[in-house]
C-alpha cells in the first residue's frame, strides 16, 4: 500500500517536494504546548494561534485531551502571566469542572483572581458554583467585585447557585 | 475624581451642583423651554461628531451640559468646542462616566466610546433613569445586548443605536422596495464591507501611558494588557478584547439595512457558517478577511465579505425574483431602471421617514416613541455581526435560536456569547 507521501510523488513531484520540506520544518519547529508557557505581551504569538485554532476547530469528544494539555500548561513553574491568561480564556471555551482543583485558589489571588474567573464563569457545574462562593467567603475589595460578578453572571445565563 | 474615591461617595451628592440646567424630566417633557440636556461619554472622534449633531438642535432645545472621557485631552477639546458654539461657560468635564450617568441633571447621554465600553455606561445611564443614544455597535458581546434591551424596557427609556443609515432616504426607499415584495421572493443578499484600514507589524512594544490617559479606566472590563499607542484611539476596533474588527464596525450597518428589508428587527438568521481569515500574531486579532453567510428561516442566504477595492463603504445588494437592487452610501442602483422609481400605494408598508438620525432621538425622548432605530433592532443587527465573527472563528456551520439567542447543539459557540468582565466592573446591578 503506497504511503500518501509516495502517491504524492508519483503525481505532483514539485507538490510533493514541497509537502516533504513542510514536514520536515515541522519537525524541526518549537512545540507550542511549551512555547504558550513563554507568551509575553508584544512577543510572536504564532504558536498561541497554533493552540487557539486547535480549541477552536476541537469536536468535543476531543475537548477532554485539550484541557489536560491546557491544565499542564498552567502547572509549568515558569509559565508567564501573559501565558496563563491565555490557557484561561482557552479553557473558557472547553473547560470542565476539572479546572476547578487548578483554578479555585487562584480565586483569592489578587494577580490571578481575574484569569481563572475568565475561564470558570463560562463552565457550567457546581463545583465551579461552590468555588465561587467559597472564595467569595473571604475575599475583599477588587477581588470580590470581580467574583460577584461572576456569580451573578451564571446566575443570570446559567441558572447557577444565587 | 478617580475610580476609587467615586465608588465610596455616592454618585449623584458627588456631583450635585456642577450644572445648572433644569433637565426636561423634570419640568416635563411640554414644560416652556423643552430643554432636554446631554452628557456625552466618549468625546474622541465619533464623540464630536455625535456633538456637533446634537449642536445642530439647539434651536430645537438640545443643550449640552457634560463631557465625559477617560483621555482629558478629549474630554477639554469637545468641551471648548460646546462652549464655543452654545456660548456658554461651565461645562462640566469628568474622566468617569458615571458622574453623567447619575447627575439628576441631565436627560440624556450620548456613548461614543470604544465597543467594550458600550453596554457598561449605557446600563448604568438606563438605571439613573436617562434615555441613551449608543453608537454602533450596540455592544461587544451577544449577552451585553440582551441585557441592555431587557433594561431598556424595563426602566422604560428611549435608546437610539447610531445606524444612522436609517435617517437616509437613500436606504429607506430600498427597504420599502423589499418589504413591500417589489423585487419579488428575495433569493440573497450580498453585504460588502471595508477591508482593515490600519495595519500592525508580527511584535510590539509597551509604551509609556501618555499623559491625561487614565488608561487603567480605558481598559475598563478588558483583561489587563500594557499600553501601546496601536491599542487606543481608532485601532482598538482590530482588536477583539475590545471591538469586533469590521464585521461589527461596518457590518453594523450594513446588515442593519439586510435586516431591516427582511422585517427581521426582532429576530435573525437561524444559521450562520465562516471561514474568515485572522492574524496569526501581532497586536491586532480581528479577522483580516471576512466572510460568513447568515441563512434566515425563510432560506434567504445573507453573505458578508470583505472588499478588495478600496473602497471605505459598504454596500448591501438585494438579489430577488425581479432582479437586483443595491444600495450604499453613494449610489442606489438596479438591474432594472424603473426598480428606482417605484411610486408606493396607498397601504403599502412605509418606514418613518427620519432624515436626522440624532433628531430622531431628540423627538422620542419628547413623544416616548421608539426610534428608527431602537435598541432592540441595533441588538439584533448587533448580533448577526457577531454571529458571523463566531462562525469565522470556529470554521463550521452553527444553528442559531433567534428566540432564545442561543446556539443549538454547539457548547464552545454559545460559551462565545459573553466574556467575563476584569475587576471591579460588571453588567449586574
Amino acid at each position: 500500500m503506497p504511503t500518501n507521501s509516495e502517491l504524492r510523488a508519483a503525481s505532483d513531484p514539485l507538490r510533493s517536494a514541497d509537502a516533504d520540506q513542510r514536514m520536515e520544518e515541522f519537525k524541526r519547529a518549537p512545540d507550542p504546548w511549551k512555547e504558550v508557557a513563554r507568551l509575553t505581551h508584544g512577543g510572536d504569538r504564532s504558536f498561541a494561534y497554533t493552540i487557539q485554532s486547535l480549541v477552536w476547530d476541537a469536536d468535543p469528544s476531543q475537548y477532554p485531551a485539550l484541557e489536560k494539555k491546557l491544565l499542564e500548561v498552567l502547572k509549568q513553574p515558569d509559565c508567564t502571566d501573559v501565558g496563563r491568561e491565555f490557557v484561561c480564556r482557552m479553557l473558557a471555551l472547553i473547560g470542565s469542572e476539572a479546572c476547578v482543583p487548578v483554578l479555585a485558589p487562584w480565586l483569592t489571588d489578587e494577580q490571578r483572581s481575574d484569569m481563572a474567573r475568565y475561564a470558570l464563569e463560562n463552565i457550567p457545574g457546581e463545583a465551579v458554583d461552590r468555588a465561587l462562593h467559597a472564595a467569595l467567603a473571604s475575599a475583599q475589595g477588587r477581588i470580590r467585585e470581580g467574583l460577584a460578578s461572576t456569580i451573578a453572571a451564571r446566575q443570570r445565563w446559567m441558572g447557577g447557585r444565587p | 475624581m478617580n475610580r476609587r474615591t467615586f465608588l465610596r461617595s455616592s454618585g449623584i451628592a458627588a456631583v450635585s451642583g456642577a450644572f445648572h440646567i433644569v433637565p426636561a424630566r423634570v419640568l416635563g417633557a411640554d414644560a416652556p423651554s423643552r430643554q432636554v440636556t446631554f452628557g456625552f461619554v466618549g468625546t474622541g472622534g465619533m464623540g464630536m461628531a455625535n456633538i456637533d449633531r446634537v449642536l445642530k438642535l439647539r434651536d430645537q432645545g438640545a443643550r449640552i451640559v457634560a463631557v465625559c472621557d477617560v483621555d482629558r485631552f478629549h474630554a477639554e477639546k469637545a468641551a471648548r468646542r460646546v462652549e464655543t458654539v452654545q456660548g456658554d461657560r461651565g461645562i462640566h468635564i469628568s474622566g468617569d462616566f458615571r458622574e453623567l450617568t447619575r447627575s439628576p441633571r441631565i436627560d440624556a447621554i450620548v456613548i461614543s466610546t470604544p465597543d467594550h465600553w458600550h453596554a457598561l455606561p449605557a446600563l448604568d445611564a438606563i438605571r439613573h433613569g436617562k434615555d441613551v443614544f449608543v453608537e454602533k455597535p450596540l455592544t461587544h458581546s451577544i449577552r451585553e445586548g440582551q441585557l441592555l434591551v431587557e433594561e431598556l424596557r424595563k426602566h422604560q427609556r428611549v435608546g437610539q443605536h447610531g445606524t444612522m443609515q436609517r435617517s437616509d432616504r437613500k436606504f429607506q426607499y430600498a427597504a420599502e422596495v423589499i418589504l413591500n415584495g417589489r423585487l419579488g421572493k428575495i433569493e440573497r443578499i450580498e453585504v460588502l464591507i471595508p477591508a482593515n484600514n490600519k495595519h500592525c507589524g508580527a511584535t510590539w512594544k509597551p509604551e509609556p501611558v501618555p499623559p491625561g490617559l487614565d488608561y487603567d479606566f480605558w481598559l475598563g472590563p478588558a483583561p489587563w494588557a500594557p499600553y501601546t499607542s496601536q491599542r487606543t484611539h481608532y485601532q482598538f476596533r482590530f482588536i477583539l478584547d475590545y471591538a469586533g474588527g469590521q464585521t461589527t464596525n461596518w457590518g453594523a450597518h450594513y446588515i442593519d439595512i439586510a435586516q431591516w428589508a427582511l422585517g427581521m428587527d426582532e429576530s435573525g438568521p437561524v444559521e450562520v457558517v465562516g471561514c474568515g481569515e485572522f492574524p496569526t500574531t501581532g497586536l491586532f486579532t480581528a479577522p483580516t478577511r471576512v466572510d460568513f453567510t447568515a441563512t434566515y428561516a425563510n432560506g434567504v442566504r445573507l453573505r458578508v465579505r470583505t472588499r478588495t477595492d478600496g473602497v471605505m463603504d459598504g454596500n448591501v445588494r438585494f438579489y430577488g425574483e425581479q432582479g437586483w437592487l443595491d444600495v450604499s452610501r453613494s449610489k442606489l442602483t438596479a438591474s432594472d431602471p424603473a426598480l428606482l422609481k417605484i411610486q408606493f400605494e396607498p397601504g403599502e408598508r412605509r418606514v418613518t421617514p427620519s432624515t436626522d438620525h440624532m433628531g430622531n432621538f431628540l423627538e422620542c425622548i419628547r413623544t416616548r416613541q421608539r426610534p428608527v432605530s431602537d435598541l432592540a433592532i441595533g441588538h439584533r443587527t448587533t448580533t448577526v455581526c457577531n454571529l458571523g465573527n463566531i462562525a469565522m472563528m470556529l470554521r463550521r456551520p452553527l444553528k442559531w435560536d433567534p428566540q432564545r439567542e442561543v446556539f443549538i447543539g454547539d457548547e464552545q459557540a454559545n460559551r462565545m456569547l459573553s466574556r467575563a468582565y476584569r475587576a471591579p466592573w460588571s453588567l449586574y446591578a
